[in-house]
């Protein structure tokens, strides 16, 4: 080193936190790192994971729970003939039902023998007949933000599969769902361009989280009009974003990673040549103590809301919608989209993180993360440069998730979230076609 | 020769970074600001401000009107709340909390204020006895209703009337008493308790309900609460380093993590103590790391009503960094550089803050004048912001 750059060097060791690595390289951290075995999808995951949302399509979402509200008293009743004027009322919340309802159909494509492959056509044929889709359409025009943007962002990836999907049954859907689709995607458009600054929480509000369904989209239809609003949105919110905090993740149950879904986001959007700098300055070397939160995951942690308070507020296990929601148009409550100011009332707890909607059951949170994870992990693998000693890293560290995902994805928890089942169908379709 | 110099470099590097050149970077970022002088508050203001609560605290909340996806409901509000009940306008719960508050302050500072007696009637109806005992039978079966944000305002409104030299108000406080003592109660239980703080910039916020707290503790004789806040503000960021001021703020937020936990700390720690923890806590103000925190967010922009409630946040965001700026400013020693940048950078917020009040509509207008009057009276210290 020349003299002269000596004080400098000095300035950064001083200013610079002292962090040691935790392994002196990367190698030293894969040789650490357990092996992992993934278990590929075939027929009878593929049965199990169409039984939950099966179970769930026509399983009314829950009526708000209201056990004491301050002001406004409601009585409740359904909607008149909701069984024909909508599509997505089962399966606890409506994205959930939304991403049930894409995981039969993406399951029935893959695999077209299914034992339960006519089950499957019947409710599929009840929920997307052509009266339920102009219900939802009428519902949504005057809904202002509801389910924006990752009920819109599922309901899009929904139609991706059917109007790719070689099959008469399928080409009604397709034709059934066009209205709804256009609808989503030109509000998809204009808030991508009106949104300012990307939410960064590890819930279903997660920006990143919805710009990579959005790519799946695009992925299968090609709709150049939604790449290009998601490809500027991405690199307006994201490209300036160093030094990722992962160290402060998942301190209490998240459905997905902030840094690693807004890393896969970009490996999406940028060519590899902007990628590489940009991911270099974004995510800290996975073998630094930084990383440690992003290699595993404790399922048992049930994080602060629960006991904060104490008196009753552990989550529900019968409310297990996805966690943080958008407040479910069901709910009754005018809760302003911006997700400001809905006040922790006594008759909606808030969900961890989020803003009203059902409370989350934190082990279902803790599984649907691994596969998001796992999904993530993968997708950089994928974008990284041959011989970039990171790809044998998040491959291994994709397959301790996705395991780890497999190993839960078959307990009650799993059951009464089916939006978890969704994001492991999710996962593993991808992985098998990139196998 | 080698040797001696590789002496000399560490010398060197710690000149670099030396209080005195650090100084002078501040001093030309400061020179570098707008030369803003802060809002005050004086009669006039307080008569303006005075009308945001006096209109919204009879107009009951908004029923809930989401368009019906599954269940409908139909809502009929409860009987005699009028009675029953003391905090169901202005919009929700808390900000008719803070509304009241709001009030109480504006006529303590101006007694003679022309709405003086449209005030104590409007306060005489909702804090009386019967209001406030509905209040705390609901509270009691409400489980984390507004809980810790809407408390902390509970408690706030008793302080401000713990000291206050006037009939209304010592009956007032009387029967804000069994609401204030039981909330600070289960406040003290709840920091206990709480494993680990919320960092967000909207209501949850621990730091922000704790900073709260503290109003109420310093006034009244709330030693329980005064040590449940110290222990966990201690349990929660005496080791915090580096805080992510780049990153503030979120969408929809109308406080500042960053400045709120520094402010917190800085009336819980020993001054020596907590200049040392705030030199690796807050980035240098001259940063690009502090450079959010320099700019009210511009929300001109701004007008679908479907944004407008998330708008009216990052309004009041303005006041809410101003507040704190100027609290952590009082806590820096004299001669102390920041002091005078931070002040100034308050009054840059609060004078876009009292531009933009009326932009949100009633998303705003019923809440930020307490958050306008928050700023200005705020740290306890009137002499700074009130003219008589």
């Amino acid at each position: 080193m020349p003299l002269r750059l000596l004080p400098v060097a000095l300035v950064f060791a001083l200013v610079m936190p002292r962090q040691e690595p935790e392994f002196k390289d990367p190698g030293a951290l894969l040789a650490a790192l357990p092996g992992a075995t993934v278990k590929p999808l075939d027929v009878q995951s593929a049965m199990l994971f169409s039984a939950l949302p099966l179970t769930c399509i026509d399983d009314l979402q829950p009526r708000p729970t209201v056990t004491r509200p301050y002001f406004w008293q409601p009585t409740f009743r359904t909607v008149d003939g909701y069984d024909k004027t909508r599509a997505f009322y089962g399966c606890s919340d409506w994205p959930t039902a939304v991403s049930a309802t894409w995981t039969l159909v993406a399951l029935l494509k893959t695999y077209p023998d299914l034992a339960s492959g006519q089950l499957i056509r019947e409710k599929l044929t009840a929920h997307l007949g052509r009266e339920n889709l102009e219900g939802e359409l009428a519902y949504f025009r005057a809904a202002g933000a509801a389910q924006r943007p990752y009920g819109y962002a599922w309901f899009l990836r929904l139609y991706a599969d059917l109007a790719t999907w070689k099959d008469p049954d399928g080409a009604r859907y397709a034709e059934n769902t066009t209205a709804l689709a256009r609808f989503f995607a030109d509000g998809i458009v204009s808030y991508l361009v009106d949104l300012v600054r990307p939410n960064r929480m590890g819930n279903q509000t997660n920006s990143a989280l919805t710009l990579n369904l959005l790519l799946d989209y695009v992925d299968a239809t090609r709709d150049m009009t939604i790449k290009r609003a998601v490809s500027d949105a991405a690199r307006r919110l994201f490209q300036t974003d160093t030094n990722c905090a992962t160290a402060t993740e998942a301190a209490s149950p998240e459905m997905v990673s902030p840094c690693l879904e807004e890393a896969a986001v970009m490996s999406r959007v940028l060519d590899p040549p902007a990628f590489m700098p940009w991911v270099d300055q974004f995510l800290p070397a996975a073998e630094s103590p930084a990383f440690k939160p992003l290699r595993t995951i404790s399922f048992d942690v049930v994080g602060g809301r629960g006991r904060a308070g104490g008196r009753g507020a552990a989550a529900s296990a019968r409310g297990a919608g996805a966690p943080g929601g958008t407040a479910a148009p069901t709910s009754g409550r005018a809760a302003p989209p911006a997700g400001p100011a809905p006040p922790a009332s006594a008759d909606t707890a808030p969900a961890p993180g989020g803003r009203g909607g059902s409370q989350a059951n934190p082990r279902a949170t803790w599984i649907g993360l691994a596969f998001t994870r796992a999904s993530a992990f993968s997708r950089l693998a994928a974008a990284l440069p041959a011989g970039d000693p990171r790809i044998a890293i998040f491959r291994r560290l994709s397959d301790i998730h996705a395991q780890l995902g497999q190993q839960e994805v078959v307990t009650a928890a799993a059951f009464d979230a089916p939006w978890v089942g969704a994001l492991a169908v999710s996962y593993l379709l991808a992985a098998g076609g990139s196998r | 020769m080698i040797r001696r110099l590789t002496l000399v470099a560490p010398l060197a590097a710690l000149l670099a970074v030396s209080p005195s050149a650090r100084e002078s970077d501040l001093g030309a970022f400061l020179a570098k600001l707008p030369a803003v002088s802060p809002p005050v508050l004086n009669g006039d203001q307080a008569l303006f401000l005075a009308t945001m609560p006096l209109a919204c605290l009879d107009h009951p909340q908004a029923q809930p009107s989401a368009a019906p996806y599954l269940w409908v409901a139909t809502y009929r509000p409860p009987d005699d709340y009028q009675k029953a009940l003391a905090f169901y306008g202005c919009f929700d719960w808390h900000s008719s909390v803070n509304s009241t508050w709001t009030l109480l302050r504006l006529l303590k500072s101006y007694p003679a204020l022309t709405v003086g007696n449209l005030i104590r009637q409007k306060l005489g109806r909702h804090l009386d006895a019967s209001n406030l005992a509905g209040e705390l039978a609901y509270l009691k079966t409400a489980g984390q209703f507004e809980r810790p944000y809407g408390y902390a305002w509970i408690l706030k409104v008793s302080a401000e009337l713990s000291d206050w030299k006037d009939p209304d108000g010592e009956k007032w406080a009387a029967n804000m008493a069994p609401l204030a003592t039981w909330a600070s109660s289960e406040m003290t239980t709840f920091l206990q308790d709480l494993p680990q703080p919320n960092r967000g910039g909207v209501h949850p916020n621990s730091a922000f309900g704790m900073y709260m707290m503290l109003d109420y503790v310093d006034l009244t004789k709330a030693d329980a609460l005064r040590a449940a806040v110290i222990d966990a503000a201690t349990r929660f960021y005496a080791n915090d380093k580096n805080c992510s001021t780049k990153s503030e703020p979120a969408g929809s937020d109308f406080l500042s993590p960053c400045l709120t936990e520094a402010a917190l700390m800085g009336r819980i720690m020993p001054r020596d103590a907590f200049l040392a923890w705030l030199d690796t806590f807050l980035p240098a103000m001259d940063s690009p790391d502090f450079k959010p925190l320099t700019e009210p967010v511009d929300t001109a922009g701004v007008s679908r009503p479907d944004q407008l409630a998330g708008k009216s946040h990052l309004i009041g965001l303005a006041f809410q960094r101003g507040a704190m700026m100027t609290r952590i400013a009082d806590l820096l020693p004299e001669g102390d550089l920041r002091a005078p940048v931070l002040r100034r950078l308050a009054a840059i917020h609060g004078v876009k803050g009292m531009q933009a009040m009326y932009d949100a509509g009633y998303y705003g207008s019923h809440w930020l004048g307490t958050y306008a009057v928050y700023y200005m009276t705020s740290p306890q210290a009137p002499s700074n912001h009130i003219e008589r």
